[in-house]
């Protein structure tokens, strides 16, 4: 009875601001990239567009670019944004840097080329990296490419069945080790493979 | 005491008006399109142009202090590498490639031979990492210049701000070659009314209008396009050009047309640096096998009588912009790191 009530309470009482944070999860729990780390030793991936729309169909705009590291625990969270006491009914995001973004010079902050994701030797950014050693096989994947055919960046909408003051968004690396790494292990510039990689990718985040 | 008010003011106006120009760095010349790059995003200004042409000179750029943007792009050679093939780099590593000459970058919208590169900011990423040029990344030269105090004054005096960025590096690399300008050749001269082709010009430039104008097209002498030039592929070098960055086959053995100015400073010519004169690439142009090629892929075909080839070189020698080449502007900045050391 008592817990009802508490219940009761919490979902009449409209939150206003909002946080987001990403966690990438092995089986249940959630990894810390450290120095030594050989399963996953690097991963890295650009969050750009990030907004929540309302359920009155308002989009709430959180962050143009953001880069996540997950070596780096404060890149993990997005800050709060004030929604005004309406409820959320979608988080949506690209995987990656749009196209125009790509072609049009250098930026700075998360987007500065000392941060390691962008390639040298032809234009673009890295949308997504991940490296590390699995089953006794170094792999190295770096996703990218902004012209067709080799698009790679990814729309992503995320359906808000609950509403919460921090939603966290989790990329099951489970998934990736199933279903991305076997296709081929070594990927470093923009094709077909990769474009493919990107779009499985993309569909495995979840919101927990 | 009139008088001197007078000089006074005239001599602030002489004042204004020069800051005015080097505020600027950047004219578009006369007959020239709208530029390619947008400034919009990167405004030129003395201070960060005076600090793109230190660092462009500066071997801090490369792992062991050894390389510097202008080993390669010398200022005498149109900013092309004299004399070499193919260009080298740290630990005298050879790349497969001829360093192509730099001027008139701001009308380019693709750069490297393979057109890997699509914006004049993003350029210097590519040699400053590679392993055959200047073998650093991008975050180590960044925090060099963050521990040089002669860098952090020159950021400061560009930015406001003594914190460089990988941005900033780039921008500012950008912001001197976009003064690299070549538009005071004898055919500029002429086409502004400052002067006049000989005859045998007059005539070697019916020629160039007849035969190369489609792909090197006035007044820049590039339409920045990519073509096949039908030399056939280097077999140590196997180099396919954009094809091997776009892995589209139609884009196999595509090569960014270059421009024919300067050409008297900036050889030897083509992607791979196997012609060191004009006559050898005409002679090429007009070969048997050549045509053959040419008809096959439904392109006119280039005939010259010997005399017409002397005639379309005396043209193109034209180009050739003295003063560009020899513009103290653009050279090894002595007088800024005198002024640094006094």
């Amino acid at each position: 009875m008592r817990l009802a009530l508490i219940l009761f309470f919490l979902s009449s009482f409209h939150l206003t601001a909002q946080r987001i944070s990403f966690s990438a999860e092995i089986g249940d729990s959630a990894i810390h990239i450290l120095e030594d780390s050989k399963l996953v030793s690097k991963l890295i991936l650009y969050v750009s567009d990030l907004q929540l729309e309302t359920t009155d169909g308002t989009k709430l705009k959180m962050a143009s670019y953001h880069l996540i590291d997950f070596s780096d625990l404060n890149s993990l969270i997005i800050e709060a944004i004030d929604t005004n006491k309406r409820d959320i009914k979608s988080i949506q995001f690209k995987l990656g840097i749009d196209s125009t973004t790509n072609v049009s010079g250098a930026f700075g902050g998360a987007l500065d080329p000392t941060k390691g994701m962008y390639w040298s030797w032809q234009s673009g950014y890295i949308n997504f990296k991940i490296e590390g050693r699995v089953q006794n096989e170094n792999y190295i994947i770096h996703l990218g490419g902004y012209s067709s055919p080799f698009k790679s960046v990814q729309q992503i909408v995320l359906p808000v069945v609950h509403q919460s003051d921090e939603f966290k968004i989790v990329l099951p690396l489970n998934e990736l080790f199933e279903k991305v790494i076997p296709q081929d292990n070594t990927v470093m510039s923009p094709s077909l493979v990769a474009v493919d990689m990107s779009k499985s990718i993309a569909s495995f985040f979840y919101l927990k | 005491m009139k008088k001197n008010v007078v000089a006074f003011i005239a001599i602030i106006f002489i004042l204004l008006s020069f800051r005015q120009v080097s505020m600027e760095g950047f004219e578009i010349p006369n007959l020239f399109p709208t530029p390619t790059y947008d400034f919009k995003n990167n405004p030129l200004d003395s201070n960060k142009i005076e600090l793109g042409r230190l660092l462009f000179y500066d071997a801090i750029l490369s792992k062991d202090n050894s390389i510097s943007c202008s080993t390669c792009h010398s200022p005498f050679s149109a900013f092309a590498h004299n004399d070499h093939n193919l260009s080298h780099g740290i630990n005298d590593e050879i790349g497969i490639r001829n360093a192509p000459a730099l001027f008139n970058l701001a009308w380019q919208p693709t750069f490297m031979w393979d057109g890997a590169i699509n914006h004049l900011d993003m350029q210097a990423l590519a040699p400053i990492s590679s392993a055959t040029e200047m073998g650093e990344n991008i975050s180590n030269v960044v925090e060099k210049l963050q521990n040089d105090p002669f860098y952090r004054k020159k950021f400061y005096k560009a930015y406001g701000d003594s914190v460089d960025t990988g941005e900033k590096v780039l921008k500012v690399l950008s912001q001197f070659q976009l003064t690299l300008v070549s538009a005071n050749s004898k055919y500029d001269k002429v086409k502004r009314g400052d002067g006049e082709f000989t005859d045998q010009e007059v005539k070697g430039y019916k020629l160039f209008q007849n035969n190369c104008n489609s792909c090197h097209q006035e007044p820049l002498f590039s339409a920045y396009k990519f073509a096949e030039n039908f030399i056939g592929i280097d077999s140590i070098l196997n180099d396919y050009g954009k094809g091997g960055v776009s892995k589209l086959k139609g884009d196999s053995l595509m090569f960014k047309i270059p421009s024919l100015r300067n050409l008297e400073y900036s050889f030897p010519y083509m992607h791979d640096g196997r012609y060191f004169n004009l006559n050898t690439i005409l002679n090429h142009y007009i070969s048997k096998e050549t045509k053959l090629k040419f008809k096959k892929e439904g392109l006119k075909k280039i005939n010259l009588s010997e005399n017409e080839k002397v005639d379309l070189i005396a043209f193109l020698l034209t180009l050739n912009d003295k003063e560009f080449v020899f513009n103290t502007k653009h050279r090894f900045p002595r007088e800024l790191l005198m002024k640094w050391k006094e």
